[in-house]
C-alpha cells in the first residue's frame, strides 16, 4: 500500500472539512437547480451519497495500487452510464435502496478489511455507481445550466473519492488502521439507517 | 485610442475570453489538450485542431446558420476524456480527425457579439488564439509530467470530463 506524505494528510484534512454537510438527502426530486455551484453542492448535501463516495475512496486506499486510482477513474464513467439511463427515463428499481446498500457493503468492505481482487472490486463499485448515477441523471434535466451542473456534481463526487483516499492513507499508522476501519463501520451503520428511513 | 481601435481591441479581448469562459468549451479544450499531451505525434494533432478551428471560424464569418456544434463539442470532449482516462495512446488516424472536429466545433460555437464586422473578425482572431494556446499549453504540460501521481491525476480528470460530457450530450439529444 502507498504510504502517505504530509501533503497527503494536509489534503485529507482540507477535504474532510468539505464533508461537514447539513443532514439532508441528496435526491430531492429536482429542487436543486442551477449551474456549477448547484451541481457541486448536490452530492455534498446528501449524506447517503457522501458516505458511499468516501467509502469508495477508503476501500481503494485500503486495496492499494492500482485500485487506489482505478476506482476513482472508473466510477465517474460508470456513474455517467447510470445517469444516461436516468435521463432517458429508464427506470431502475430500488435506486435509493441501492444507494443505501452501497454504503453498507462498501463500509463493511473497509471495516472488515476485505482485500477483494481488483476485478471484483471494480465490478462491485461499478454496480453501485449505476445507482448513484441514475439518481443524478434523473434530476439533471431540471438544472438550469446542465453542463455546469454536470461538471459540478462529477467534480464533487471525485473530490469525495479523493477525501476517502486521503483518509484511507492514514493506515500507515496502527491507530490510523483502527480509525479507517472504524470509519468503514460507521459508513455501514449509516447505510443501515438510510435503509431504515427509506423503508 | 480611436473608437474604431478600441472596438477592435475590445472585440479581440472578448473573443480571447470566450472559449475560456464557457464550461463546454473549457471541457473540450482541456480534454483535447490532455489527450494530445499523452500522444507521441502531438504536432500533427495540434495542426489538425488548428485547421478545424480555422474552418469553424471561417464558416462563422461566412454567416453559417445554426449548427449542432455544441453537441458535437461535448461529444468530442467525452471521447477525448475517455481516451485520457484509459491512458493509452490513441492512433493518429483517430486522434487527428477528433482534433479537427473539436476545433471546428469550437469555432462554430463561438459567434462574436460585436457591433461591426472588423470587431467581429477581431473577436474571431482572439478566439482562435485563445483556443489554440489553451490546447497547446495543456498538451505541453501534460507531456512533461513524469511522476506517477500527476499522471494518474490526469486520468482522473479525463474521467471527470468524459462523465460530465456524456451526461449532457444525452440530455441535449433527448430534448
Amino acid at each position: 500500500m502507498n504510504t502517505p506524505t504530509r501533503p497527503t494528510i494536509a489534503i485529507a484534512a482540507m477535504l474532510l472539512t468539505l464533508l461537514a454537510a447539513s443532514p439532508a438527502f441528496a435526491h430531492t426530486g429536482g429542487s436543486i437547480v442551477g449551474g456549477l455551484a448547484g451541481g457541486f453542492a448536490h452530492p455534498l448535501f446528501g449524506p447517503d451519497h457522501v458516505v458511499a463516495m468516501v467509502a469508495v475512496g477508503l476501500w481503494g486506499a485500503f486495496l492499494g495500487t492500482p485500485a487506489i486510482w482505478l476506482l476513482p477513474v472508473v466510477f465517474p464513467i460508470v456513474m455517467a452510464f447510470g445517469g444516461v439511463l436516468g435521463i432517458l427515463g429508464i427506470t431502475i428499481p430500488w435506486v435509493e435502496t441501492g444507494i443505501a446498500v452501497s454504503a453498507i457493503v462498501l463500509g463493511l468492505m473497509v471495516a472488515l478489511g476485505v482485500r477483494a481482487p481488483l476485478a471484483v472490486a471494480a465490478v462491485l463499485v461499478g454496480a453501485f455507481a449505476i445507482f448513484h448515477g441514475h439518481a443524478h441523471g434523473a434530476e439533471l434535466p431540471a438544472a438550469a445550466d446542465a453542463v455546469a451542473y454536470s461538471v459540478g456534481f462529477v467534480v464533487a463526487t471525485g473530490l469525495l473519492h479523493v477525501a476517502g483516499i486521503a483518509f484511507g492513507s492514514l493506515t500507515r499508522w496502527p491507530v490510523g488502521q483502527i480509525a479507517v476501519r472504524a470509519a468503514g463501520g460507521a459508513i455501514a451503520i449509516a447505510g443501515v439507517v438510510f435503509l431504515g428511513v427509506i423503508g | 485610442m480611436t473608437l474604431s481601435t478600441s472596438a477592435l481591441v475590445g472585440g479581440f479581448l472578448a473573443g480571447l475570453i470566450h472559449p475560456l469562459s464557457l464550461t463546454a468549451h473549457v471541457m473540450a479544450l482541456l480534454g483535447l489538450g490532455l489527450m494530445v499531451g499523452q500522444q507521441s505525434r502531438r504536432g500533427v494533432i495540434l495542426a489538425a485542431f488548428a485547421l478545424g478551428l480555422m474552418v469553424g471560424l471561417a464558416a462563422l464569418a461566412a454567416a453559417v446558420g445554426e449548427t449542432r456544434a455544441p453537441v458535437v463539442l461535448l461529444a468530442g470532449a467525452a471521447i477525448a476524456g475517455l481516451a485520457v482516462a484509459i491512458g493509452c495512446p490513441v492512433p493518429g488516424i483517430l486522434a487527428a480527425p477528433l482534433a479537427l472536429v473539436v476545433g471546428a466545433a469550437v469555432g462554430l460555437d463561438s459567434p462574436p457579439r460585436a457591433a461591426s464586422i472588423p470587431a467581429a473578425n477581431a473577436a474571431l482572431a482572439g478566439t482562435a488564439l485563445a483556443a489554440f494556446a489553451a490546447v497547446a499549453l495543456i498538451a505541453a504540460i501534460t507531456a512533461r509530467l513524469r511522476r506517477e501521481w500527476p499522471r494518474i491525476g490526469i486520468r482522473v480528470l479525463g474521467s471527470w470530463i468524459a462523465a460530465s460530457a456524456i451526461l449532457v450530450v444525452t440530455l441535449y439529444l433527448t430534448r
